[in-house]
């Protein structure tokens, strides 16, 4: 019992009608508190500077205790990479407010054959394994490498569950939302094993995460992804998730319901360059409905037997329309742009995003620019296809970029295509998320144009408040890109 | 011109995280419309939102900063950020002749440390009757209001204290307004510390205990002052809460010496900004406490630097124990910087505990330095241990610990703490000789509220 026990529990109770009994003192501090007995005036001073003697008395004879039972950490395991500089390290923390900055720093780093130093690993790794950061699975990936050994070490310390405990049982054990984001990633990196992997819990799975794992698959579709879809629209308990597989199914090429869509509509539809389109009628069958096309058209203006073909239609691609207009699928994308089948109810755009055709995107967007209305289409192309197209000098309400045209790569926009980019953006009054899409497109504009938003931003006076914004969030990021692509340049690593 | 400050050094002048965040976001060379440096200031123009651009000038010579934006932090975002610019690419920096508005404001720094250095070398004429009269009045002052404390500490204990939890703010505001009154504001300020006890914390008795005896002996001590040494009388007058004179502590016998910072505390009471800085002396061996108190909107005189070396001449404040508080007569700051003395093992710490509570029973911190320890998880808190299998309970927050092991991979470390009863505080650590510091951001409800008590 500690020696300052007796005198706590009467200050606590109190001395009005509880006694305090010094005893069990050691013998020095005894004769000290006998003393202050003598002196003291009453009970409370007596106890007050009893108190203050046990305390410092207890406080003098304080040693460190035996360490039994506590177990010294094993260290660290060495590092087999050599760290980064302090200024390239220190890169990597100064970037943990941005949101994509980051991961395109990761990158750049990468196969640079050296590691962060471990001082700046904590929060980089916290926010790999936060659950709120969309890009976490990716930032993981890729600080398998640039964290080292000690990252590794570290994680186990921090209480994280890493990826070597979640291969055994995420897929598991994960939430819904969790296992959805698993798939989706391993659907980007390898298909198959996504599909293998579905594949196991499938019928366990109640309709609605059913559901929601199929769309994943959208990701990277192919012919290998047939069979299971098929069997998915032939035999699911949910006609949702029936309905799901059928669209999925559309989605492939080279795919049995698209054969058959091209096997049903050749004949039904002919092109003849001076006398437009003609339509042969076609009955509607149960093989069309079970391929989930209606019979009737909700738009009165449409015959039904029309209708049919349309559905048709949006679902064949370019190469039977290559077919149709006897010519290469180039020259037929043109051509099918300009002269579409059932022209004022044709979704011209259905198809080509239906199959995330790029080629198709690239020769209707060069042939009638006015579809840039159609973002998608837009995100379907590679930079160099972008620079190709004669974009229009004005287009209204352009207040923020779709996410579709930005891409995963951090590929560098051609000067044309970003000129206009800008141009549409710097004409607007507001912008949505004007710093956040900063930070995005900065990664994403060359640095030659660096000039027109330093125009704009001088004109602050001018500007609105998310204009200055924009401009001074966009110059702030593209100095920092080149900062990393200085810092991780190969050359300078 | 030479710049010794590396980045981690400038962000520790920051007031707060959000200063660092924005300081980084602004040490780009886009922010910067004009980039200009002398032989003695760096100074720039920063866009901001207005219509005029920024005016930013830092003072090279002892790292003092001024803005014409109309933020009230201090440094403001657009000093640290042209202080980093500065630090990380100085080849954005033209040399140039310095423009009016940065010579005015150079030449009025070096003025006011003229002024100051004169302030203190003219020995003012004092009125030594007058002062004997007021110090009389004020002593008779202090003794009506300890008086008071203690009729009111002994109806306190004779109740129990077992109450008091609940209506803490009460008992201890309206009392330590009285000794505020009592121009006691030494004992004002220990009461407003047992005002902040945890009380939702097991130690809450025993603290609350600890707190009220000291707070009586130290009452005792003060009526006792004629039987005491020169050394104990000035120590328990500051416990008090007498000021001694800035100008006196400077005319007494310094210590030169280098003086390493090992780490610096921050605190905000009533709109002061204070900053206590720990220093330790090379050759000497000593410790002292230095602060630094800066009323909202104005410049802090000091800018010390955890980690580095400020060498000059340190007039340490009478008393007693092994860390007095002291002002530097004059410092400069060194390029280079040293690793101090540890004690080898936890036993040979605890004695150097003892000792330091021998030499003085109210000290509330006790700096220690101690070398090859490790620390370990020992259930929700986190235990310190050595080579001879020793262990010692240590206060840290999770954040702190994960960065030891990132920095050191569990090898064994040294280390500075702050040692208040049986709590070990972790301040900043060495390992491979490279000095560590978490910022009080990072481990705020683990300082203690003693603070206000050694002022």
């Amino acid at each position: 019992m500690k020696i300052t026990e007796s005198i706590i529990q009467t200050a606590l109770l109190g001395t009005f009608d509880h006694k305090f009994v010094p005893d069990d003192f050691p013998k020095s501090l005894q004769s000290l508190v006998d003393r202050i007995r003598e002196k003291s005036e009453d009970t409370e001073s007596f106890i007050y500077m009893t108190a203050a003697s046990a305390f410092a008395y207890a406080r003098a004879g304080y040693e460190a205790v035996e360490a039994e039972g506590f177990f010294p950490l094993q260290t660290a395991p060495d590092e087999k990479l050599p760290y980064f500089d302090k200024e390239r390290s220190r890169l990597f923390s100064r970037l943990q407010d941005t949101r994509h900055m980051l991961v395109y720093a990761y990158r750049k780093a990468q196969d640079s054959g050296k590691i962060i130093s471990p001082e700046y690993l904590q929060p980089l790794l916290r926010r790999a394994y936060d659950h709120g950061n969309p890009s976490r699975l990716e930032e993981r990936h890729l600080l398998k490498t640039l964290a080292g050994n000690r990252g590794a070490w570290l994680i186990r310390h921090m209480g994280i569950v890493t990826e070597e405990d979640e291969e055994s049982n995420s897929w598991d054990t994960a939430p819904h939302a969790e296992r959805r984001a698993i798939l989706s990633m391993l659907r980007q990196q390898d298909p198959a094993a996504a599909l293998n992997v579905l594949r196991k819990d499938w019928k366990g799975e109640p309709a609605n995460h059913r559901n929601e794992f199929l769309v994943c698959l959208r990701t990277n579709i192919g012919k290998s992804d047939e069979s299971f879809l098929q069997e998915v629209m032939e035999s699911d308990r949910s006609s949702v998730v029936r309905e799901t597989a059928c669209k999925l199914l559309g989605m492939i090429p080279d795919s049995e319901m698209v054969t058959e869509c091209c096997r049903l509509l050749r004949g039904h539809i002919r092109y003849n360059r001076f006398t437009g389109w003609s339509y042969n009628a076609m009955a509607y069958t149960p093989e069309m409905k079970s391929m989930g096309l209606s019979e009737v058209s909700s738009n009165k203006k449409e015959s039904d037997s029309e209708f049919i073909l349309r559905q048709l239609s949006e679902r064949v691609p370019l190469s039977f329309w290559s077919e149709v207009f006897g010519c290469e699928c180039e020259k037929a994308a043109r051509k099918f742009v300009r002269h579409p089948p059932f022209k004022k109810f044709m979704i011209v755009e259905n198809p080509i995003l239906n199959f995330s055709d790029r080629l198709w995107a690239f020769h209707t967007l060069k042939e009638d620019p006015s579809y840039l209305r159609i973002p998608q289409l837009v995100g379907l192309l590679v930079p160099s296809q972008r620079e190709e197209i004669c974009w229009p000098d004005k287009v209204t309400n352009f207040d923020h970029i779709p996410d579709s045209w930005y891409g995963n790569d951090f590929e560098t926009w051609g000067p044309k295509f970003s000129s206009s980019v800008l141009s549409w953006l710097l004409r607007q009054d507001f912008l949505y998320s004007a710093a956040q899409m900063a930070e995005q497109l900065a990664l994403h504009i060359p640095s030659g144009l660096r000039s027109v938003i330093e125009t704009k931003a001088a004109t602050s006076g001018t500007a609105t408040p998310s204009m200055i914004e924009f401009c001074s969030k966009m110059l702030e990021f593209m100095d920092l890109k080149s900062e990393i692509d200085t810092l991780f340049n190969d050359n300078n690593i | 011109m030479a710049f010794n400050l590396t980045e981690d050094k400038i962000l520790q002048l920051a007031p707060d995280d959000s200063s660092v965040k924005a300081a980084k976001g602004l040490a780009t060379l886009g922010k910067w419309t004009l980039r200009e440096y002398s032989g003695r200031a760096v100074w720039g123009h920063c866009q901001g939102s207005g219509k005029n651009p920024y005016q930013t000038v830092i003072d090279l010579r002892d790292i003092a900063f001024k803005c014409s934006c109309p933020s009230r932090k201090f440094p403001c975002k657009h000093g640290l950020g042209l202080l980093l610019l500065y630090a990380r690419q100085p080849d954005l920096f033209n040399q140039a002749e310095e423009p009016d508005w940065v010579k005015s404001w150079l030449t009025k720094r070096t003025e006011k440390t003229e002024k100051k250095e004169l302030k203190v070398k003219s020995d003012t004429q004092v009125d030594e009757s007058a002062q004997a009269k007021r110090q009389e009045k004020r002593h008779r002052k202090v003794l009506a209001g300890i008086s008071d404390l203690e009729i009111w500490m002994k109806d306190l204990l004779r109740n129990g204290f077992l109450n008091v939890p609940e209506r803490a703010y009460i008992i201890f505001d309206n009392m330590a307004r009285r000794m505020v009154d009592a121009q006691a504001p030494g004992l004002a300020g220990r009461l407003r510390a047992m005002q902040e006890i945890d009380f939702g914390s097991e130690s809450w008795k025993s603290d609350l205990t600890e707190g009220m005896a000291r707070l009586y002996l130290l009452v005792q001590s003060y009526r006792n002052i004629d039987s005491l040494s020169a050394d104990w009388v000035e120590e328990i007058r500051t416990q008090i809460g007498y000021p001694q004179s800035k100008e006196k502590v400077l005319e007494g016998k310094a210590v030169t010496d280098c003086w390493l910072v090992l780490h610096r505390q921050s605190r905000k009471i009533s709109d002061i900004a204070t900053d206590i800085y720990w220093l330790y002396g090379k050759d000497s061996g000593l410790f002292a406490r230095y602060l630094s108190f800066t009323v909202a909107g104005s410049i802090p005189a000091d800018n010390l630097i955890p980690g580095c070396v400020y060498e000059g001449g340190l007039c340490f404040y009478n008393g007693t124990g092994i860390c007095r508080r002291a002002l530097f007569r004059e410092s400069v700051l060194l390029e280079s910087t040293f690793v101090p003395d540890f004690c080898r093992d936890l036993k040979e710490a605890a004695a150097a505990v003892r000792r330091a509570m021998a030499s003085n029973p109210f000290s509330e911190e006790i700096p220690l330095l101690i070398s090859d320890v490790t620390i370990v998880r020992n259930g929700k808190g986190y235990s310190m241990l050595d080579n001879s299998r020793h262990a010692v309970t240590v206060d840290l927050p999770e954040e702190t610990y994960i960065d030891i092991l990132a920095i050191t991979g569990g090898q064994p470390f040294a280390l500075f703490l702050l040692v208040n009863g049986d709590r070990w505080k972790l301040k900043s650590i060495w390992f491979n000789r490279e000095y560590h510091d978490w910022k009080d951001e990072n481990n705020r409800i683990y300082h203690t509220d003693s603070i206000a008590r050694n002022l």
